[in-house]
């Protein structure tokens, strides 16, 4: 029943495909580029972080001026807040921030400026360590270090091909 | 003449047997190579078949015409539904009893493990999970798929479409939950989101929500949108065939007559496909009373979200309890039968209609 009668508007159709195509993408999407990413970057931000987007990049990190009392508004670098606004960052007149990190007794202020970031955090590691397994130094009690080497994915894969053959132990 | 005869009747297969039962033993015992073993073995397995089959089917034709008629089929139906029984009869069997009886089926206690799995608490949760996840599962995943496949048809990047869609069927259960982990996860206020959901519902000034936690019972729904999610593709490819199976002649009339395209597909497209749609519905229902890996993954079942399953998995494996275990097998096998008589029956329907 293709191409015959008359055809309802197009780009409706190709829109509303277009629409339901890319939300259905997205979850899958959002996995394989979490595959390229370590496991820190993934714990501290999406994985949409990839894309070209504005972010705070740390410039410079210092103890504060021990002279400071966090209980009282400070001045760091020209700006003056309380210790809890500096915590959530100040806004420098020039551009960026000041950020205070930690606790009030021992903390750092880092000096923090916008950026472009895109896509610095990819990596092949992941698919390494998988296929080919991940090697680990051990110190061992006498100083010495030896290199193990991790298991991989290829006895997973030469398992699932056995398995048919082979009796399975039964789960516990 | 009759003497000899039942002689021979008794001899032949007790030969067959020995010969059987000599191989088996000579390869439980022998010490050659694997691989001889293997081959030997599906000599001995196959050849053995055949053997029995033959002797079998040669006994029966020694008796009277009408008996010959009447036992051959067996000879043959025989092992077939004799090993069914052995796999499927039994163990649903063995099932039922212990239902009855208490956690180390060693006592019979009547009902009392079907009256906690239709007046528990958390059995009442669950019921009610189930029927959410068979009403919405079901609506949602033929509905969009009836819906991704009359847009398809009309589109001329139809196959590309439709792959994208059909995706998440390649993906497992459990790897979907990793996926839907990307989408749900929930950071507190404040910090910074790294789930989807949360990074748009934070960015539009809302609260950071544990979506599969916290909102009972609306976190159900946000497990049932994997669910959609991954079987939305299977309906799709199913009712997109159906559709391109609808005669054109149809469809051309209704729109001499003046139809509009709405028109056409509710009142000629969709009675064409309804045996379609009624199949796959039944299947996803099928399928949505049976869920567990997803509701495992991603919240075990707690926080509001247990099914049956779980639940049964729950009571039997980690409470060890064989009979609510196996009252809530048994409830749940009963729940799907009918479900799947239907959908059989359907089936049979459409076949003798082509």
């Amino acid at each position: 029943m293709k191409r015959q009668g008359r055809k309802p508007r197009r780009w409706l159709v190709n829109g509303l495909l277009l629409v339901i195509v890319l939300l259905w993408s997205v979850p899958t999407v959002g996995l394989f580029v979490s595959s390229f990413r370590n496991r820190e970057e993934i714990t501290r931000s999406g994985w949409w972080s990839v894309l070209p987007h504005r972010e705070f990049v740390t410039v410079s990190t210092s103890q504060p001026d021990p002279a400071l009392d966090p209980d009282l508004p400070m001045t760091i670098a020209g700006v003056t807040a309380t210790f809890e606004q500096f915590r959530q960052g100040v806004s420098l007149p020039e551009g960026g921030r000041v950020l205070w990190v930690g606790n009030k007794r021992n903390g750092r202020v880092e000096i923090q400026e916008q950026r472009w970031e895109a896509g610095s955090d990819l990596t092949l590691d992941n698919y390494q360590q998988v296929l080919a397994g991940k090697q680990y130094q051990l110190r061992q009690a006498d100083g010495s270090t030896t290199t193990v080497q991790g298991s991989n994915f290829t006895g997973g894969f030469l398992n699932s091909l056995r398995s048919p053959f082979r009796p399975q132990s039964s789960p516990s | 003449m009759l003497l000899g005869r039942t002689a021979v009747a008794v001899f032949v297969p007790g030969v067959a047997f020995l010969v059987l039962w000599r191989g088996f033993l000579f390869l439980r015992d022998v010490e050659a190579p694997g691989l001889i073993t293997v081959l030997l073995s599906i000599l001995w397995g196959v050849g053995g078949i055949a053997m029995l089959f033959w002797v079998a089917n040669w006994l029966v034709e020694k008796l009277p015409t009408n008996w010959v008629r009447r036992l051959q089929p067996f000879v043959f139906v025989g092992p077939a539904l004799a090993i069914l029984a052995w796999f499927l009869a039994i163990p649903t069997l063995r099932t039922l009893i212990a239902s009855f009886q208490n956690t180390t089926s060693s006592k019979f206690v009547g009902l009392n493990n079907y009256q906690f799995a239709f007046t528990d608490r958390t059995m009442l949760t669950t019921f009610r999970n189930n029927l959410l996840w068979v009403v919405f599962a079901t609506l949602f995943s033929v509905g969009l798929g009836l819906m991704i496949a009359a847009l398809a048809d009309r589109s001329r990047f139809e196959r590309t479409a439709k792959a994208l869609v059909f995706l998440p069927m390649a993906i497992s259960f459990v790897g979907a939950g990793v996926i839907w982990n990307f989408v749900y996860e929930a950071r507190t206020a404040g910090e910074r989101q790294i789930g989807l959901l949360n990074a748009l519902w934070v960015g539009g000034g809302g609260e950071p929500q544990a979506w599969t936690a916290l909102n009972q019972p609306w976190n159900n729904f946000f497990l049932i949108l994997i669910v959609i999610w991954l079987q939305t593709g299977f309906a799709m490819v199913l009712l997109s065939a159906a559709i391109k199976g609808v005669p054109a002649e149809l469809v051309e009339a209704a729109r001499v007559d003046g139809a509009s395209e709405l028109t056409t597909f509710r009142r000629v497209v969709i009675p064409s496909i309804w045996p379609t749609i009624i199949t796959v519905g039944t299947t996803v229902v099928i399928f949505s009373l049976k869920i567990f890996d997803v509701v495992w993954v991603m919240t075990g079942g707690q926080f509001g979200t247990d099914v049956i399953a779980t639940q049964f998995f729950r009571q039997f494996f980690i409470a060890n309890d064989n009979g609510r275990g196996s009252a809530i097998a048994i409830v749940l096998l009963v729940a799907v039968i009918p479900v799947m008589v239907y959908n059989l029956r359907q089936l049979r329907q459409r076949e003798s209609f082509r």
